[in-house]
């Protein structure tokens, strides 16, 4: 009797798997808002952010019809503390694109890892980087999707009309590289009072302390670090760090090519100077271009403004630098091994090279080495060549560094600190050095504690 | 001898006494249960929380842990300070805002008091978020409205939320004009209930407009104000949404508030435990200071 059970379920078990194989199940995904155009967008309309989650899940819908796909778009404001919400309420969406990726997600064992779905041409093709960004203890656990950011902290835009204006070279094509120097006489002459009334009009740039990625790029050109290569201590106050931030202040108040009031300001208002043409010089890569692109179509901008992409000024000694980062999607630990298997399947499936194109039509690139190759950007915006800056972009981000540390570290919870030094730094309450020596203080025991 | 005890239901009618109360319990049942589920639970379980660190794979009893990492952060100090200051100013302004503006009110026709009632409270049902961005604007140091009208006065600009000095000011001024439309309908209403004689003897008698402001209005509104300041403390201690907004808490930590910090301390930290110790030392603090209103303010009220 005892042997015809088991024959029974021997036989059984196989028909089983493959019913739980075909079993009805619904993947829930998460994503702030990627303004993509999907495949049969209607030309001249701007996309809202929900036509490229709905088109993936429609797609994967389609190849497996007994997965139902649910996707939310949460607004960028607040996502975090949505996630973490969702975390502790116990019910976490099955697949998310993590604003920033974060290391403790892993350390509460709430990630699965990657690992045995990478295929051997997936570890060849991702960009290197871009895959270690979610690397913890020797195991991957984001499939990594766009590569580098909007370009905040990696490069800047200039306005070519107020250089023309101010009779400003342009620095050089193709890669328009400058000095410290260089920029900060350009920025000198960019710095003017308009109409006459004794009151500056335009500023050469904005410096905003709530901007972090600005602030770590400009702290990078003169070789300040966070956080040390070995992501064991923060080090941003050394002389390099100091002498970066004494220069940030004087740009404001010995110079005055910036505006007074940076503790207040952020990177919104950064982007609302250079598109208001308050400031001759933003910040970001080509990405930007498509932000002034889509703003001129919602009218929020009366008028496109044809900008070009420029690497941050070069300190000769350390060359030029870029920030390093990349995103992509998480899995959430699942009960249920088929539920695994295909979350896994989604996550692939969104960052697969087929998908991974429509990176494209946000001026963005992806982490893929292989669909990089076949982006040409073409008519996105009317107004401006968008190839050269793609060539400047992408020598400037040649030169990235993850400006946060190795992404096995969580300098978020130290980052509040960072933000107040530059205020304090930058509205002059304290020294560069005092400001720093503080953060550092202050940080270290929240980040480097046993 | 033996007495016989009469209890209600014993009584003639007790029957009916009894299907009365049982079918009031009924009534305030539907609410009593929503107000268990979603109120006082999840308070008890916020008050639980304050002693565990809550991870979400783990829950573990810490004991006093987190009110000793609460009071060993000097940025709650920092906060604590912050929100007292800012509760302080702004009830202070409010108030006497509001005071100001009902008195002014008080004699005009029903008609011109209804516009100027309906005006003064529309900032109420503005949402706080259009308000904090239109203020944004406002402050913006290089081409915000204020400075504009500072440098056509001919004084220099300034940053208003950039600075530490201003910062918590400019936080306080921008709630004190945009709040305190329903203390003036509140306040009106109290005045309104006033006979009109005592005013008219007061000033035959010589007391002059100061004197019966202070002496007759003042006292005989006297319960509608011990409101507005206990529920304006209580409301004012709980700000979060411009200084999210407007400031992050900065510069350098001038504009964090406690209910800020507890934000930042549960969904950047995720530290739940701590986050919730915060809270429950919040609500001591607000207790506290509500009951000393009462004892204080409260002495001389007759309701």
């Amino acid at each position: 009797m005892r042997k015809r059970v088991l024959l029974l379920s021997a036989l059984l078990f196989p028909a089983l798997s493959t019913a739980s194989a075909q079993q009805k199940i619904t993947l829930t995904w998460w994503i702030n808002p990627w303004r993509i155009a999907p495949p049969g967008f209607p030309e001249g309309k701007t996309p809202t952010g929900e036509e490229f989650p709905k088109y993936i899940s429609d797609q994967f819908m389609k190849k497996y019809p007994n997965v139902t796909v649910k996707y939310e778009v949460v607004p960028n404001q607040g996502f975090r503390e949505k996630v973490t919400a969702s975390i502790f309420a116990g019910n976490p969406p099955d697949v998310l694109r993590p604003i920033g990726f974060d290391t403790n997600l892993v350390k509460q064992n709430l990630l699965e890892p990657i690992d045995k779905y990478l295929t051997a041409e997936d570890r060849l093709d991702f960009l290197p980087y871009a895959l270690n960004e979610g690397k913890v203890n020797g195991n991957y656990y984001m499939w990594p999707w766009n590569n580098s950011n909007n370009g905040m902290g990696s490069t800047m835009l200039l306005n070519p009309k107020i250089f023309a204006e101010r009779k400003v070279a342009l620095p050089k094509a193709p890669y328009r590289n400058w000095t410290l120097e260089q920029w900060l006489a350009a920025a000198q002459k960019l710095t003017f009072d308009r109409n006459g009334d004794g009151k500056t009009d335009v500023y050469a740039i904005t410096l905003a302390a709530q901007d972090t990625e600005n602030m770590l790029g400009w702290l990078n050109r003169f070789g300040g670090q966070l956080v040390n290569d070995q992501g064991t201590a923060f080090v941003i106050n050394s002389k390099e760090g100091v002498a970066a931030l004494q220069f940030m202040v004087d740009l404001i108040h010995k110079y005055k090519v910036a505006p007074d009031g940076a503790s207040g300001l952020g990177v919104y208002d950064t982007i609302d100077n250079l598109h208001q043409g308050r400031a001759a010089m933003g910040y970001g890569g080509i990405y930007e271009i498509g932000r002034i692109d889509r703003y001129v179509k919602e009218g929020k901008l009366k008028d496109p403004i044809n900008v070009l992409v420029a690497p941050f000024p070069n300190d000769p000694k350390t060359g030029p630098v870029a920030y390093q980062t990349s995103g992509g999607f998480v899995v959430f630990k699942q009960k249920d091994p088929y539920k695994q298997k295909m979350a896994m399947e989604l996550a692939r499936f969104i960052t697969n090279k087929e998908n991974d194109k429509l990176l494209e039509d946000l001026l963005y690139f992806s982490a893929r080495k292989s669909v990089n190759k076949g982006f040409d950007f073409k008519g996105i915006a009317a107004y401006t060549d968008v190839r050269p800056q793609v060539t400047v972009y992408l020598n400037a981000i040649k030169s990235g560094k993850p400006y946060y540390g190795p992404s096995s570290i969580d300098v978020q919870p130290a980052m509040k600190y960072f933000t107040a030094a530059m205020q304090a730094a930058l509205s002059k309450q304290k020294t560069p050095k005092q400001a720093l020596d503080d953060f550092v203080a202050q940080a270290t025991p929240l980040v480097f504690k046993k | 001898m033996i007495k016989a005890r009469i209890t209600p239901a014993s009584r003639p009618g007790g029957q009916w006494r009894r299907a009365q109360t049982i079918t009031a319990y009924l009534f305030i049942l539907p609410n009593f249960i929503f107000f268990f589920t979603f109120f006082l639970i999840p308070v008890a379980g916020a008050v639980a929380l304050a002693f565990m660190e809550y991870l979400p794979g783990s829950q573990r009893f810490v004991g006093l842990d987190n009110f000793r990492a609460v009071f060993a952060d000097p940025l709650f100090g920092v906060a604590l300070r912050n929100t007292a200051v800012y509760t302080f100013f702004v009830v202070l302004f409010w108030l006497g805002k509001a005071l100001l503006i009902a008195y002014l009110l008080d004699p005009l026709s029903k008609f011109t008091q209804t516009f100027f009632k309906s005006a003064f409270y529309l900032p109420s049902v503005t949402s706080g978020v259009i308000i904090s961005l239109v203020w944004l604007w406002i402050f913006n140091p290089t081409f915000g409205l204020l400075n504009a009208l500072l440098n056509l006065l001919g004084l220099d600009s300034v940053a208003w939320l950039g600075n530490t000095s201003t910062a918590l000011p400019a936080l306080i001024f921008m709630h004190v004009v945009m709040g305190g439309g329903s203390s003036i309908v509140l306040l009106s209403a109290a005045l309104a209930r006033i006979p009109r004689e005592l005013y008219e003897t007061a000033l035959l008698d010589g007391a002059s407009r100061l004197g019966v402001f202070r002496n007759v209005i003042v006292p005989l509104i006297q319960p509608t104000l011990l409101y507005l300041v206990v529920t304006g403390t209580i409301n004012t201690f709980q700000v979060f949404e411009s200084v999210y907004i407007m400031t992050q808490g900065g510069p350098q930590f001038s504009t964090t508030t406690v209910v800020y910090l507890i934000y930042e301390t549960a969904f950047v930290q995720f530290q739940l435990g701590t986050a919730s110790a915060q809270a429950m030392i919040l609500f001591l603090f607000t207790f506290v200071l509500a009951a000393v209103q009462f004892k204080w303010l409260g002495r001389s009220v007759e309701y």
